[in-house]
């Protein structure tokens, strides 16, 4: 009875903290988990912990490539952000042809996330009529890219192989 | 600098299709980036990356409703079938409805087989219908998925169609069935999608002459 209100704590804790646990792995009791609180069985990953994995992997701690090259992007511009100026601002740092339904894709989960945020502005003629939306790096956005540069910077450090001429 | 207006059809397209609520927004990069003198390919390239960004974005949010619209459909079908199936077996002997598709496999479009498409179109494009009414608030998505998974299945089509334009080439006989083939790969999605976005689709003022 102990235990088994013991496996349903650590399984819990498995779902909030530690992802990785919840795919049958042994707990600190040596004890395969049992039938947890949402009746899932024994050694398998459940419907509701396998959509929680995913919806966790989706909350990365750092920037995705893309996303900092658009967060960058979103920096250099400041007031006159939209769709083209930042294709043609990433077309021209990192020689890449990025799409505008790309650009926009990221742009909305960054604002999703609170990394970014988006004014409508007014219509005009040479869009057809239709208005620009201007998008802006937010305060915890730029928290964000501050902490991934540190990162990187982190990561690159003490790489013999990597010093000298470019492979 | 370019002068003429976009394609109109990628632009219907994108207005329809994409999923998004950065439509209008996206539609204004587009027809500015047109007007500095981009090309139609460059235009429909940017619509179909657009409208599949999309859709796999919808697709990720909602995971749980695009099984379920694929589910519906793919059940609705299946009764259909079965039901069909059951019906001939119980009124026509197994050899003699082998005898009658061996005859109909002979023929590039029977009775029968107008028969087939008309149903499966009739259950197809009801199936559109559900899968939209179910899933309003990602109603295009979830249309989309459907139809695309329909063409995955009728996709076994393909080396028929592919023997038959072959052989259409030297002989004219096979034209019709290159013609069966082809219409058999791309109605019941195409059913689906009517079905589903009928009512998004643009309308034309017949009253007035104008699209």
């Amino acid at each position: 009875m102990g235990n088994a209100k013991n496996d349903q704590e650590h399984s819990h804790i498995a779902r909030r903290e530690e992802l990785p646990r919840s795919a049958g792995q042994r707990l600190a009791s040596g004890r395969r988990r049992t039938t947890d609180a949402r009746g899932c069985g024994n050694n398998k990953l459940c419907t509701p912990d396998f959509f929680y994995i995913i919806k966790d992997m989706a909350k990365r701690e750092y920037l995705g490539n893309f996303e900092l090259v658009v967060m960058l992007a979103l920096i250099r511009l400041d007031e006159n952000a939209y769709g083209v100026p930042i294709a043609r601002e990433i077309k021209a740092r990192t020689g890449r042809r990025v799409s505008l339904g790309s650009i926009y894709a990221t742009l909305e989960r960054l604002e999703a996330n609170g990394l970014v945020s988006s004014k409508l502005g007014e219509p005009t003629p040479e869009r057809g009529g239709r208005a620009k939306k201007y998008f802006r790096i937010s305060g915890a956005g730029l928290r964000n890219v501050r902490e991934t540069q540190r990162m990187l910077i982190n990561a690159w450090q003490g790489l013999t192989k990597l010093e000298g001429r470019p492979a | 600098m370019s002068t003429s207006q976009p394609p109109p059809a990628a632009t219907r397209l994108l207005e329809h299709l994409y999923c998004r609520p950065n439509n209008e927004s996206l539609m204004g990069d587009l027809f500015e980036e047109y007007c500095q003198g981009r090309s139609r390919v460059w235009y429909w390239k940017e619509v179909a990356e657009a409208i599949a960004l999309g859709l796999c974005q919808e697709l990720a949010d909602h995971p749980v409703l695009a099984v379920r619209a694929i589910a519906l459909a793919w059940a609705a079908r299946y009764v259909y079938v079965y039901s069909l199936a059951r019906i001939a077996f119980t009124h026509v002997s197994p050899w003699a409805a082998l005898q009658w598709l061996w005859w109909i496999s002979l023929r590039p479009v029977g009775l029968i087989e107008m028969f087939w498409w008309a149903t499966d179109s009739a259950v197809c494009l009801l199936v559109g219908w559900t899968v939209a009414r179910c899933h309003r608030a990602s109603r295009i998505a979830m249309v989309l998925v459907t139809a695309i998974s329909i063409f995955l299945c009728q996709v076994r089509e393909i080396p028929w169609i592919w023997f038959h334009a072959k052989n259409a080439f030297t002989n004219a006989r096979f034209l019709p069935y290159l013609v069966t083939d082809f219409v058999a790969l791309i109605l019941p999605s195409l059913c689906v999608l009517v079905g589903g976005l009928w009512d998004v689709l643009p309308k034309r003022d017949f009253a007035n002459n104008l699209p």
